[in-house]
C-alpha cells in the first residue's frame, strides 16, 4: 500500500477534476464550442434544479431504482448458489458450461427486442435484461472462487470427520467469498447498463427513458443531469462491493 | 556404551493380537488412479504393521515409497484398495475422532486467524459444554504462540504455520496423532527446533504417533519405532526399535548409538542392504 502517496493521489486527481470542469465552463463562454452541443457545468447544475423538485423525477428514479434492484438481486440470488453448485460438482459444469458460455458471450444487450416481446415495455423486461446482464458475471467469477479452492483445506475439514455440508459451509463458502464479490461488483455495471439502455430503447418511465427523450430534444443539459445521475449511482454501488472486496480480500490473504 | 539394535521381524508377519495394538495394518495396498494413461499406480502394497499405544513410530523412505499413502490410509483419508486399518480393532472407513492429522503444506484456512484456525477442528467436530475459544487458546499457548492469536496465516513464518497445524489436531485431543512430514517445508534448523518440542509436548501425555518424514536424523530422534519404507512398489522393508533414552536432546544425535542406528537406516535407504534388511540381524 502506497500510503504516503495516497494524500498526493487525491490531490492530482481532484485537481484534474476541476481543470476538466473549468474548461467545460470556459469553453463555450469563449466562444470555442456551442453549448448547444456541450452544455456547462452550471447549466447541468441548473437543470438539476428544475428537474428534481418535480414529481416526475422521484417516479423516473424509483422505476429505475427498483428494475435495478429487483433484476439485481435476483442475479445474485441466482448466480451465487448456482455457480458455487458449479464450481462444486464438476458434472454440473460440464452439463451447464456451453449454454453458459454462449450467453457469456453474447451481449447481453442484443436480447433486449426479445425480452420486450416476451415481456412488454414495463419494468419485467428491464428487470430481465439487468438480470441477464449481472447473472453472468456473477456465476462465472463464484464458479471461479470455488474453483480457487484449495484440496488440502478440503482434506483437513474431511480429517475432521466435516460432512459435505460443513465442507461447504467451513471451507468453500468463505475461500469463494472473494471471488463472489468481485462477480457481484462486476455484474451492478452490467446490470445497470442493462436498465438503462433498456429504458433507452422501448419504455414509460425510467431515467434512460429521459435521457432519451432528453437527447431528442436537443436539451444537452438535462440529459447530461440524467446521465451524471446514472455515472454517481453506478459509481458509489462499485465503490461500495469494491471496499467490501478489500476488506476481505485483506482477511483471506 | 553397548551398541545395540534389535530388528523386529517379527512385526512385519502378521503377528500379535489385534486387540493389544491401538493400530493395526493388515495386507493394506493403496492404490492411485494414474492421471490420462491407463493402469493404476501402487503406492503401498500389502502392508502389515502393527502400532502400540503410546509409541512414537515414524516412518522414513525414499519420496514414492508409499509412506503419505500409508499415514493417510490410516487417517481415513484415503480408501485402500485392499486389505484394511483397525484402530482400537475397529476396521477405519474414513476418519474419526480418534485421529488428528497434522499436514506437510499446514491446510491453514487463510481467511481463519490463529486462534480460529485452531477452533476449526473443535467447531467441525461440534464440541460443546466448553468454551472453543478458551479451549483453543490454551492450545495456541501450548504449542508456544501466545500473543500472535489475532495474526493470520500469512503473517506468519512456516514454523509458526505448522505450530497452528500441531494445535489445531491436539486440540481435539485425539488418541492418535498423524503427521504427514509436517516439518518437510521447513529449513533445518526451524526442524530440530520443532522436533525437540514436539518431543516435549508428546511426553506430556504420550499419545500414539505417527509421523511421517525423509529426514533420517529426524525419523532416529523421534521414534520409540521406525518404519523403513521401499520403493517400486511401496512397502515396509524394516522395522527398527530404538533404544535412546527420553527424553532426548540435541545431543542424543551425537550419541554413538545415534549415529549407529542412522547408518544403518541410511544403508538400508540406499538398497545396498536390501536383503538383510527383510531379514532377522543384530549388531
Amino acid at each position: 500500500m502506497p500510503i504516503p502517496s495516497s494524500k498526493y493521489r487525491v490531490l492530482v486527481s481532484t485537481i484534474a477534476v476541476l481543470v476538466f470542469l473549468g474548461i467545460w465552463e470556459i469553453a463555450p463562454r469563449a466562444g470555442m464550442v456551442d453549448p448547444t452541443f456541450t452544455s456547462q457545468p452550471s447549466r447541468v447544475f441548473a437543470a438539476s434544479l428544475v428537474i428534481v423538485p418535480s414529481g416526475d423525477f422521484l417516479h423516473d428514479v424509483s422505476v429505475s431504482l427498483s428494475e435495478f434492484a429487483i433484476g439485481f438481486a435476483l442475479a445474485v440470488g441466482f448466480g451465487v448458489p448456482l455457480g458455487l453448485l458449479l464450481g462444486r460438482f464438476p458434472v454440473l459444469r460440464y452439463l451447464l458450461d456451453p449454454p453458459i458460455m454462449a450467453i457469456y458471450a453474447t451481449p447481453h444487450l442484443a436480447l433486449l427486442p426479445i425480452f420486450i416481446v416476451w415481456l412488454g415495455i414495463g419494468m419485467q423486461s428491464k428487470i430481465a435484461v439487468a438480470f441477464v446482464g449481472g447473472v453472468i458475471p456473477i456465476l462465472v467469477n463464484s464458479m471461479a472462487g470455488v474453483r480457487g479452492v484449495e484440496r488440502s483445506w478440503v482434506t483437513a475439514a474431511r480429517s475432521f470427520c466435516a460432512r459435505e455440508w460443513d465442507v461447504f459451509v467451513k471451507v468453500i463458502l468463505p475461500a469463494s467469498l472473494p471471488g463472489v464479490v468481485m462477480g457481484i461488483r462486476l455484474g451492478v455495471s452490467r446490470a445497470v447498463l442493462g436498465v438503462v439502455v433498456a429504458e433507452m430503447y422501448q419504455s414509460q418511465a425510467g431515467v434512460g427513458n429521459k435521457i432519451m427523450l432528453y437527447g431528442s430534444e436537443f436539451r444537452t443539459d438535462y440529459l447530461l443531469f440524467n446521465v451524471l445521475l446514472v455515472s454517481v449511482f453506478g459509481f458509489t454501488a462499485t465503490w461500495a462491493v469494491r471496499a467490501l472486496e478489500e476488506k476481505l480480500w485483506t482477511a483471506g490473504k | 556404551m553397548e551398541t545395540r539394535i534389535v530388528l523386529e521381524p517379527a512385526m512385519l508377519q502378521n503377528q500379535g493380537s489385534a486387540a493389544a495394538s491401538h493400530i493395526r495394518v493388515e495386507g493394506l495396498t493403496v492404490a492411485y488412479q494414474k492421471p490420462k494413461a491407463a493402469g493404476t499406480l501402487i503406492a503401498v502394497s500389502s502392508a502389515n504393521l502393527d502400532i502400540a499405544r503410546g509409541t512414537f513410530v515414524t516412518i522414513v523412505g525414499p519420496s514414492g515409497c508409499g509412506k503419505s499413502s500409508l499415514l493417510l490410509a490410516i487417517a481415513g483419508l484415503v480408501q485402500p484398495a485392499g486389505g484394511r486399518v483397525l484402530v482400537n480393532g475397529q476396521p477405519v472407513s474414513g476418519p474419526g475422532r480418534d485421529r488428528a492429522v497434522v499436514f506437510q503444506d499446514f491446510a491453514l484456512m487463510p481467511w481463519r486467524t490463529v486462534l480460529d484456525n485452531v477452533r476449526f477442528g473443535l467447531e467441525l467436530q461440534r464440541w460443546s459444554g466448553e468454551d472453543l475459544t478458551a479451549r483453543a487458546r490454551r492450545y495456541v499457548e501450548l504449542v508456544g504462540l501466545k500473543g500472535f492469536e489475532h495474526y493470520h496465516p500469512h503473517q506468519l513464518s512456516g514454523g509458526m504455520q505448522q505450530r497452528v497445524g500441531i494445535a489445531r489436531a491436539l486440540a481435539v485431543d485425539p488418541e492418535i496423532l498423524l503427521l504427514d512430514e509436517p516439518f518437510g517445508s521447513l529449513d533445518a534448523q526451524t526442524r530440530d527446533e520443532m522436533g525437540s518440542e514436539l518431543l516435549a509436548i508428546w511426553e506430556q501425555n504420550k499419545k500414539t504417533a505417527l509421523f511421517v518424514t525423509h529426514g533420517i536424523d529426524e525419523a532416529i530422534f523421534l521414534a520409540d519405532q521406525i518404519v523403513v519404507m521401499a520403493r517400486n512398489p511401496g512397502r515396509i522393508s524394516e522395522i527398527i526399535t530404538v533404544d535412546l533414552p527420553r527424553p532426548r536432546t540435541i545431543e542424543t544425535m551425537d550419541s554413538e548409538l545415534f549415529i549407529e542406528y542412522r547408518r544403518h537406516i541410511r544403508a538400508c535407504l540406499m538398497g545396498k542392504v536390501e536383503q538383510s534388511c527383510t531379514q532377522e540381524r543384530r549388531f
